[in-house]
């Protein structure tokens, strides 16, 4: 083994370790801390073409004092060029199938558009009133918003009262690292007092269509040829509060197979 | 002709001499006729003022001569100067029987129709008779008659003429009257001379026997010359009646006013042909210059004022003594009599007041029955305006005493124009003595401290003064709150010199326990007031009349404020009841308790009761009726009540007490409640007299006005009362007490539950609208009341959380501030009680639950508030409204509306047109009866009504 591989190789190696033990990735301004992660499956992935995975992300969101963080107006994800989405083939859901609904009713309506799930979770938090949480679970949708293909986020929550909320994420394509781009304003869904403490969503679906099979979304790992894996940039997620916009970007890894 | 002229100048000639023979009746000029002299032992004027002089001489003169029988003396009065005293005392009394028995004298012959006793003998007189003789008879101290203080008699040649002393009502000098003198006694002029210390021993040569009647020439005592009778001066003496000359009383006193001024003297005389004359002189000495009175003493008078109770804070007697003299001057020979006091201004201490029971039951004496108050009328007032007694000693040195009467002087109507006048009136009707004075009992307006000034006190000299209150429940005082000593002031002014005064603070009594012999009070006293409330009639749901009776003992602290929240649900249906006008209640207060209670300021249909003060000490108080009536928004709170009472105690009226009490409705019970904060003191004092509140009754008793609430429950009327603590005119030192008295009603089982809930949508009720809502509870009339109250939604209606974009903090909601966003929709209870409908907005209020509370903001008339806070959470995926406390109040109908679209806060999940959705309501009343309902929600279907509601169901 020649010196400069020796090097690479070793870089990889350490690189392969430290992705192996990611941990959230934090982002502090002001008050303000947002956590952060983001998981590919599966890890091993073609060295040439696609195949079918899932990307979980998740946030959390707190303050760094005993005040409250301001609300939480927009997110942007935005997912490494080599990974693909292909919504095509799945039923498209609207957005009046599902809000309001319960979950129940939002499955009953478009279960076929399902494309993943996670949680939603915000504090209410009104004047002389003590903060409550308000919970409920996400599930995605493969929709459309304005003719743009997007990700129907229906959150619903039963405590303390029943809400119905649904986040549309518009699926768009960028040029650069980040081929696509899930951007999503956040309504008041907690009025005018609440913020969102914590998000999470793990996308991916297989379906058939047409015969064959599909994933919702498909990804390869494009290592050199003679590496084991590489290191990507695989998420780039931006939290937009009422005045101050948090970025941060994760890199993982993924070992090539074939 | 020349006969008939001849013959009228005779007849001229006759008529021209006859004055000399028929001199008119009258007195004769200057000192002939009438002249006076008060002199000493040497002769010379006796004028030191309050002395006993050694004589007085009265020469009267008439021109009447005898032959003529219509021109001869019939009465004559003679005026002494105020002041000038005859004691009867001083000597012993001359009899009728021996007033009538004709002398008998060893020596000679007596003239004298009389044989009174040596002793009686008060002086001679000498009667002139027509032709000029002259004859000295005895004077004499006789028994009066009934109606006269005394009586001086002589008998000159058998005819017996009486002269009685009178007392002037103007001036409480003496008259000496004789009336209806015979006709048959021929006399021209009268020298009488009284003596002013009869036991002197320089008058013994003229009494009796001894007064030089075997020769009329000569004077007194003298020996006659060339008599073969002869006697000595000592023959009649009568002795001394005491060892000690100092203590031989006189029979004359000099006045002891006016200083330095002569004394006046005057005489009035009638003939039996009724002719009348008159005749005046000033004393003077022998060249006829005024005899001008001197060495005027000042009052020698000690006043004394004592309560007939040691006790504290009880009803006491009062007495007032003024001892004159010692009783010494006016009698001893020895002694100088000091002026009697006119005037005298009691200064009495704090703590000593009024007690206002004194006029339960009292009359009142008016200014004219005072006026006609005589020894002929001696009942001129009435019995029931007594208040105490009156006795005078000494006057005129008498040993029987006048006896009277304090009275009560009809109040302002008085020469005081006071609240508290006195009227005392004295009499001696066997002496025909009386006399009456004036007082009057000013009480300091802020503090009560009295001051009880009497004016016009008896002229006539006495040794003696007594006034006495009457003691018991219906003293006229109430004794200091705490023991110790109690000076007071008196300061008294006497008839020589009216306008200045002599302070005396020697005074005082003590006040050495408390109530019946109790240890002495603390200051301050307890506060343990008793409160006993309800409602007559105890059925649930019924009308009733409602009583709240306050009561405090004597050891309490006064009352000065009280608050009373009534039981859950007992209520007052305004409904058709008006205002008092606030300018009604206003003149109240500046009206008299007679006009009040004549003519009552408010107008009966504002009436809702009447109320019972018992104001006093001990065991019998004062009770004065009020009238309680129905008035408008009242410092802060939506209504008060006002209590009007006239205060008007016997004939005291005191004016008009208005005590405006605020009533506050709690807004989320709607317990009504008298807010002592908003609400006027309880006074403590009416023009100066404490009124020692200790009893309110409170009648609520209109009827169909209160009713009771619904529920069963043991409750209680909790009332807070305010003690006065030491200090009454202080709210620095009060305290409070809380009182609770059970209250329950009975018979709720009897009630029924079944009120009637309908919810209908309207406006887009397709999925994904945002519906508005509709919500009518009607109870049954005559049900329980509802208590509390959860409805839950289908679950497919949600909460529109985009659409709640403000709420109203609890701090905004208590300042009535929230804000226009903070509204989502519209309530309306209608309720009998009320004439008009309660409404109001419904707002999202914050709270201390996880989701803000829907609060029913229901307001009426006058800023009356209810609240009903819902709390929203959720059960099986429904939203559910919950209130939790709802007041025991009757209603007949509740309509809620919230609006759809933009402010709507539903939104629906289903298309409630393509399937029935229900509700579910579950309903408890204040009887603890329950109802659950599962309404279908009606929704306005615009083409398939059927999925909708009936046309029944439609209409609320």
């Amino acid at each position: 083994m020649t010196k400069p591989r020796l090097v690479v190789a070793s870089i990889a190696a350490g690189v392969l370790a430290l992705s192996a033990f990611a941990q959230a990735e934090v982002i502090q301004r002001g008050h303000i801390r947002v956590s952060f992660e983001g998981k590919l499956t599966p890890h091993v992935l073609p060295r040439h073409g696609t195949a079918p995975i899932r990307v979980a992300v998740g946030a959390k969101i707190d303050p760094t004092d005993s005040g409250s963080p301001p609300q939480l107006r927009r997110i942007s994800i935005s997912i490494n060029r080599n990974g693909r989405f292909e919504p095509n083939g799945l039923p498209v859901c609207r957005l009046n199938q599902i809000q309001p609904s319960t979950t129940e009713g939002a499955l009953e309506a478009c279960r076929g558009s399902l494309v993943g799930q996670g949680q939603f979770s915000a504090k209410v938090l009104l004047s002389e009133q003590a903060p409550f949480p308000s919970d409920g679970r996400i599930y995605a949708f493969n929709g459309r918003v304005g003719g743009r293909p997007a990700i129907l986020a229906h959150v619903y929550g039963s405590k303390p009262i029943p809400t119905s909320t649904t986040l549309p994420f518009v699926i768009t394509r960028s040029k650069g690292t980040f081929g696509t781009v899930l951007r999503a304003s956040l309504p008041r869904v907690t009025g005018k007092w609440g913020y969102v403490t914590g998000l999470t969503m793990t996308l991916g679906r297989s379906f058939v269509y047409r015969g064959r099979r599909h994933s919702y979304l498909s990804a390869g790992c494009p290592a050199p040829a003679g590496f084991p894996g590489a290191v990507f940039p695989l998420v780039r997620a931006s939290f937009s509060f009422d005045k101050r916009t948090l970025s941060k970007t994760l890199v993982r890894s993924c070992q090539a197979r074939g | 002709m020349k006969v008939r002229i001849a013959l009228l100048a005779a007849v001229l000639v006759v008529l021209a001499a006859a004055p000399s023979a028929w001199a008119s009746f009258g007195f004769g000029p200057g000192s002939e006729g009438f002249d006076v002299a008060a002199t000493d032992k040497g002769g010379s004027p006796a004028n030191q003022a309050g002395t006993h002089p050694y004589a007085i001489e009265v020469d009267i003169g008439l021109n009447a001569t005898g032959g003529f029988s219509d021109g001869d003396l019939r009465d004559l009065h003679l005026e002494l100067p105020p002041g000038l005293l005859t004691n009867p005392t001083a000597v012993p009394e001359c009899t009728q029987a021996q007033f009538q028995a004709p002398r008998s004298s060893p020596y000679e012959t007596s003239m004298s129709g009389e044989s009174c006793p040596n002793q009686s003998q008060i002086g001679v007189v000498a009667v002139h008779s027509a032709g000029g003789s002259v004859r000295h008879f005895g004077v004499f101290n006789l028994v009066p008659p009934y109606g006269a203080p005394a009586a001086i008699g002589f008998a000159p040649y058998g005819t017996p003429i009486v002269l009685t002393p009178r007392v002037r009502e103007s001036d409480a000098g003496l008259t000496l009257d004789l009336d209806d003198l015979s006709q048959s006694f021929d006399v021209q002029a009268l020298d009488l001379t009284i003596w002013g210390t009869p036991w002197v021993l320089d008058h013994d040569s003229e009494r009796g026997n001894c007064l030089n009647e075997t020769d009329p020439s000569a004077y007194h005592g003298e020996l006659s010359s060339g008599s073969g009778l002869s006697f000595h001066a000592g023959t009649c003496t009568v002795g001394s009646p005491y060892p000690l000359s100092e203590l031989t009383k006189s029979y004359l006193t000099l006045p002891t006013a006016p200083c330095g001024a002569p004394l006046s003297y005057a005489v009035s005389a009638t003939s039996w042909a009724g002719e009348q004359a008159q005749a005046s002189v000033q004393g003077h000495d022998g060249e006829g210059h005024p005899a001008l009175l001197t060495g005027c003493n000042k009052a020698l008078t000690v006043p004394k004022v004592q309560l007939t109770s040691e006790d504290a804070a009880v009803g006491s007697g009062l007495v007032f003594n003024l001892d004159v003299n010692d009783g010494g001057g006016i009698l001893n020979q020895a002694g100088i009599a000091r002026p009697a006091i006119r005037n005298a201004v009691v200064s009495m201490p704090q703590g000593l007041t009024i007690n206002p029971s004194v006029g339960a039951g009292l009359g009142v004496c008016s200014a004219d029955q005072f006026a006609s108050f005589s020894l002929a009328s001696p009942a001129a007032c009435p019995n029931a305006s007594k208040v105490g007694t009156v006795e005078v000693r000494g006057m005129l040195g008498l040993s029987e005493p006048l006896t009277g009467s304090l009275y009560i002087a009809t109040p302002y109507a008085n020469p005081f124009g006071s609240l508290l006048a006195l009227y005392m009136v004295a009499s001696n009707p066997r002496r025909g003595l009386f006399v009456k004075s004036l007082g009057k009992i000013e009480p300091d307006p802020a503090t009560g401290k009295l001051v009880a000034t009497f004016e016009d006190l008896p002229r006539l000299l006495y040794t003696h003064f007594n006034l006495s209150f009457r003691e018991g429940q219906r003293a006229m005082v109430i004794s200091p709150p705490s023991c110790g000593d109690y000076a007071m002031g008196v300061d008294l002014a006497s008839w020589a010199q009216p306008d200045v005064f002599t302070h005396d603070s020697a005074s005082f009594f003590r006040i050495a326990h408390g109530r019946a012999g109790a240890p002495c009070p603390s200051a301050p006293g307890p506060f343990t007031p008793v409160l006993d409330a309800g409602s007559l009639n105890s059925n649930a749901g019924s009308y009733t009349p409602f009583y709240l009776h306050m009561t405090r003992s004597d050891a309490d602290q006064e009352i000065t404020s009280y608050s009373a929240t009534f039981p859950p649900g007992m209520l007052g249906r305004l409904a058709g009841i008006p205002y008092c006008p606030e300018a009604a209640i206003a003149a109240a207060e500046l009206r008299s308790g007679a006009e009040e209670i004549a003519h009552p300021s408010c107008p009966a249909a504002s009436s809702v009761g009447h109320t019972l003060a018992g104001y006093g000490v001990g065991s019998v108080l004062a009770y004065a009726p009020g009238g309680l009536y129905l008035a408008g928004p009242y410092h802060g709170a939506p209504l008060s009540i006002v209590a009007i009472d006239a205060a008007q105690v016997g004939p005291f009226d005191l004016g008009v007490v208005v005590v405006r009490s605020a009533i506050r409705i709690n807004p989320e019970t709607a317990q009504a409640a008298i807010d002592s904060s908003g609400s006027d003191p309880i006074p403590h004092i009416l023009r100066g007299i404490p009124i020692h509140l200790r009893d309110i009754r409170v009648y609520v008793d209109r009827p169909g006005f209160m009713v009771n609430g619904t529920s069963c429950d043991p409750t209680a009327t909790l009332s807070t009362l305010t003690g006065a603590g030491t200090d009454v005119f202080s709210p620095a030192d009060d305290v409070a007490a809380t009182a609770s008295d059970r209250y329950q009603l009975s018979d709720c089982a009897a009630l029924g539950f079944k009120p009637k809930l309908s919810i209908s949508l309207g406006g887009v009720t397709r999925r994904a609208g945002y519906p508005s809502l509709r919500t009518v509870v009607v109870p049954r009339p005559g049900d329980a009341n509802i208590a509390s109250a959860a409805v839950t939604l289908p679950p497919a209606l949600f909460l529109a959380q985009e659409h709640i974009v403000t709420i109203c903090t609890r701090r905004q909601f208590a300042a009535n501030a929230c804000p226009a966003g903070s509204i989502y929709g519209h309530v309306r209870a209608f309720t009998p009680l009320l004439e008009k409908p309660m409404e109001g907005p419904v707002y999202v209020r914050a709270s201390d639950h996880q989701v803000p509370d829907l609060v029913f903001a229901l307001r009426g008339p006058g800023g009356l508030e209810v609240d009903l806070a819902g709390r929203i959470d959720s059960a099986r995926g429904g939203i559910r409204a919950s209130f939790a406390t709802i007041p025991d109040a009757p209603v007949t109908k509740f309509v809620l509306r919230m609006p759809g679209g933009k402010r709507g806060i539903l939104s629906n999940s289903a298309n409630f047109c393509a399937g029935a959705q229900f509700a579910t309501a579950r309903l408890t009343a204040h009887n603890n009866k329950g109802t659950v309902m599962h309404p279908r929600l009606r929704v306005h279907c615009a083409k398939h009504r059927k999925h909708g509601t009936s046309k029944r169901e439609g209409k609320e």
